[in-house]
């Protein structure tokens, strides 16, 4: 598959081959749910907690004896049905990772690119560099695209002046090459991708 | 495609059951349990009951024991580091030990040690050290004109710990 390679004005610059088996893969849905999941529980910090009726303070010793007070018989007055008492099965601190085994993460990752390839959202980038960290022009710049969001994944290192120009802009997210992942891209509606992005992300996905 | 837009393939998904929910629900008063009480409960294990009568497991002798002097070897063939040479992962020039059956996939884990045992013909001198080999092996490599060096040998060849001495008044 060809197709045009831009320069951040929008001006087409060459073209360039994509690897068919990386940006036309067929689109699952369902893969790309799962990996959406898969991430979004991943990241949650699972700090919550309540305290049960063996951590909540107070003292365990029975209020009063079991017979006699014509009261109702009670062992303690931390069990759950009291005000002050313990929860039941309530949140504890924990991790909610689930897991989803590589090989179906590298085909979401292929699915994200072949989706967004499909959908004529995915522009080839020459280079992601600004002569000046300026967000005005970086701005106006990218206005030339016509597109409400914007991910643009780089090479390894993203370019000083380009990370301070588009760092302040909504909906523009930058990533370097090893933070490409699903929910971002489907996050935003297009996706850039620098010639060296291309090259690194094929080279990585091709095989299963 | 955007992120609202993603779902599962259609008949992955299926709805969790819903029980207790009323006499028109059809799982309503015990839930699809059968009976209430003890064995509507979660973790009853009345299963081994037998009625009352004596269960089997009960009415049979006790046998045998665990010998907790047992080493636990990873078993391996001569049948099976054979193909391991005909795949080329052993280097029968270099000497073999039980790390290079390893890193050859001959054995999955080291456990105790390694026990080779088996009579295949051998076609190559292996330099093998190992933990234990049956006598037959131990032929069979000789014969193909390797060494074998075993590190724990047969329990018939160490001799016997002295026996006690029978008690006089007795």
């Amino acid at each position: 598959m060809k197709i045009a390679v831009k320069n951040l004005q929008n001006k087409e610059v060459g073209q360039m081959d994509l690897d068919d088996a990386v940006f036309a893969a067929p689109v699952r849905k369902d893969v790309l749910l799962q990996m959406v999941n898969y991430q979004l529980a991943k990241r949650r910090a699972g700090t919550h907690k309540v305290k049960g009726v063996s951590e909540v303070s107070g003292t365990g010793k029975k209020p009063w004896k079991q017979k006699g007070t014509g009261r109702a018989r009670f062992g303690s007055l931390r069990a759950p049905q009291f005000r002050g008492g313990g929860i039941i099965f309530g949140p504890v601190v924990r991790s909610h990772a689930t897991d989803l085994p590589k090989r179906v993460r590298k085909l979401a990752l292929r699915t994200a690119l072949s989706v967004k390839a499909s959908e004529g959202k995915l522009v080839i980038l020459d280079e992601a560099v600004a002569k000046a960290p300026k967000t005005k022009e970086m701005a106006k710049a990218l206005s030339a695209f016509e597109s409400s969001s914007i991910l643009v994944i780089g090479g390894s290192e993203i370019d000083a002046n380009f990370d301070l120009a588009t760092r302040n802009l909504p909906f523009v997210d930058v990533l370097p090459l090893a933070g490409a992942n699903v929910y971002d891209i489907l996050r935003r509606d297009t996706l850039f991708l620098t010639r060296d992005a291309v090259t690194a992300l094929t080279e990585r996905l091709k095989t299963a | 495609m955007k992120l609202n837009e993603l779902k599962p393939n259609p008949g992955a998904v299926t709805k969790a059951f819903s029980v207790g929910r009323g006499i028109g629900s059809g799982k309503g008063k015990t839930s699809g349990r059968g009976v209430k009480g003890q064995k509507a409960r979660t973790g009853v294990a009345l299963k081994g009951f037998q009625g009352g009568q004596m269960p089997l497991e009960r009415r049979l002798p006790k046998v045998g024991f665990t010998n907790v002097g047992r080493i636990d070897y990873a078993t391996v063939t001569l049948r099976r580091i054979q193909d391991a040479l005909d795949a080329g992962k052993i280097d029968p020039k270099k000497p073999v030990d039980e790390q290079a059956l390893l890193n050859a996939g001959v054995v999955r884990r080291l456990r105790e040690g390694v026990k080779v045992i088996g009579n295949a013909v051998l076609t190559a001198k292996l330099e093998l050290s190992v933990t234990h080999a049956t006598k037959g092996a131990i032929a069979a490599i000789e014969k193909a004109g390797g060494k074998i060096a075993v590190a724990r040998p047969d329990r018939a060849d160490v001799p016997p710990p002295p026996k006690k001495l029978p008690k006089k008044n007795a």
